[in-house]
């Protein structure tokens, strides 16, 4: 989710940086604003992902992902679930 | 208001990425590139507003001491592959437990351990390796400050926690005493985090330092409970970790507010409040936000009936029920002293008079966007109707140390 979403970003930030662009003569800032929102939304959307995914039987003992180099463990899981929902509240100020 | 910056929220993507890495990797490679993956957009972020020169300064600040952090940790990982052949944190674990103490592979390991960790507390600001901290949240512009404060923290006190499951009976021996090393180290740190949080901080008067050196001293709070090492220890842990981020989080969004609030009228185009003196007499001009804010300080310096108080309580308990009465006895004297500094910057808001003679009615409430003053009204409620229903965050913490531990 949010590899996909800093793709996104990594294409939209330059092409409308550009300022011939119509929505920028009108309101020079606007666009970045809504930028900054969108990205807060897609935290909450991964907050609720990371929700989604919490088994708190599978994840017991942990899983292992790409061969040991990351373990994903209940603590882990619901730090991760945290880390989000602050980062989308910081990004809403 | 700032200028909006493009790149702003790509970037914090990026260290957010970053942060969700390091919580759960559990390999030396992994847990070093998700670490400069985060510290590396911390450090772009610090710098963003590339015309501020004092941001600039900060940013600088912030990246030469965090390279130095990040050469310590690769010295203490290279020391680790190099006395055990393994980069997988588990493997080392498994190796660890069939070699006796005196082992020269053992001590590799606390040597490299140690190193890493130090490491990781020059990264989180305890003290002895604060002296960043303060002039970097200075330095930066409030809403940077915000994201610097909560979030970097966050992710690698988790990752200290995953450190400390390897570090169970890691001891050198001196004579026929056994020291755990790492456990002296983090209360070490601990003890000279509350003692020069609370000192220090006594003698600011810009607030943003201010607030630097109460989270110093938090951090000794948060090392403390991580030190103990115990169930109930690391559910006091989690505890303080998750109110103290929400805590800040809230005084940082409310310094934002009171910036954009005083600055509005005036057409500079620094919108921060840097001295604790700007905020004279807001509690007459705002009194909603001062009343916020007065909530939040209360709630760190751990007055009963808000959110911070259990946190202390909780960490305080369970270290006496260890046995560590001493440090136990120097924080709750160094929580005290703090509330003298949070108390200063209530006196400030409430009982002086401003000194520039704007009339009330100057002040544009609509400068604060819906959504900021909702947060910060959430966040508020939140701190204090804690105590109405406390099982929420309690016990989501609780069946996370006991995961730890039972599984």
């Amino acid at each position: 989710m949010l590899v996909i979403t800093l793709l996104s970003l990594l294409i939209a930030v330059p092409l409308f940086s550009s300022k011939t662009s119509p929505s920028y003569s009108s309101n020079p800032s606007g666009w970045k604003m809504q930028l900054t929102r969108a990205t807060s939304v897609t935290f909450f959307l991964a907050a609720a992902l990371s929700f989604n995914a919490y088994y708190v039987a599978t994840l017991g003992s942990g899983v292992s992902l790409y061969s040991g180099l990351f373990h994903v463990s209940t603590v882990s899981m619901a730090i991760e679930f945290f880390i989000f929902i602050v980062g989308g509240l910081i990004l809403l100020s | 208001m700032r200028p909006t910056i493009a790149e702003y929220p790509m970037i914090v993507v990026f260290t957010t990425i970053g942060a969700s890495f390091l919580v759960s990797s559990t390999d030396l490679v992994s847990l070093y590139l998700a670490i400069e993956l985060q510290s590396f957009a911390v450090y772009i972020l610090a710098a963003l507003y590339r015309n501020n020169e004092s941001a600039t300064a900060a940013g600088l600040k912030y990246f030469l001491l965090g390279a130095l952090s990040s050469a310590f940790i690769l010295l203490g990982s290279s020391l680790i592959y190099g006395y055990t052949g393994l980069t997988n944190l588990d493997a080392i674990s498994s190796l660890l437990s069939v070699s006796s103490p005196s082992d020269s592979i053992t001590q590799g390991v606390i040597l490299g351990l140690v190193i890493m960790t130090v490491g990781f507390l020059f990264k989180i600001a305890s003290a002895p390796f604060h002296n960043w901290a303060p002039d970097v949240y200075d330095g930066v512009p409030t809403i940077v400050t915000t994201w610097l404060a909560v979030m970097p923290k966050i992710s690698i006190f988790v990752l200290l926690l995953t450190l400390n499951s390897l570090t169970d009976g890691l001891g050198l021996s001196f004579g026929d005493i056994t020291v755990n090393v790492w456990q002296a180290l983090l209360l070490v740190c601990s003890l000279l985090s509350l003692i020069i949080g609370t000192v220090v901080g006594l003698a600011q008067f810009r607030i943003k330092r201010l607030l630097a050196y109460s989270t110093i001293s938090h951090v000794g709070f948060m090392l403390l409970a991580l030190a103990v090492s115990g169930q109930e220890s690391i559910d006091a842990f989690l505890f303080y970790l998750i109110q103290y981020s929400l805590t800040s989080l809230n005084g940082f969004l409310i310094l934002l507010a009171f910036g954009y609030l005083i600055f509005s009228k005036k057409s500079t185009q620094n919108s921060d409040v840097q001295f604790i003196s700007q905020l004279a007499g807001q509690f007459r001009q705002n009194p909603v936000l001062a009343l916020s804010m007065i909530i939040c300080l209360f709630s760190m310096a751990g007055i009963p009936p808000l959110m911070g108080f259990f946190a202390k309580y909780a960490v305080l308990y369970t270290a006496i029920h260890n046995g560590y009465y001493f440090i136990s006895l120097v924080a709750i004297l160094a929580s005290v002293v703090s509330a003298a500094y949070y108390l200063r910057v209530v006196r400030v808001l409430y009982f002086d008079t401003t000194s520039d003679n704007t009339d009330e009615s100057s002040y544009d409430a609509s400068v604060i966007t819906s959504t900021h003053s909702y947060l910060i009204a959430v966040l508020t409620a939140a701190i204090v109707l804690f105590v109405l229903q406390p099982s929420l965050i309690l016990n989501s913490t609780q069946l996370m140390a006991m995961s730890i531990y039972s599984y």
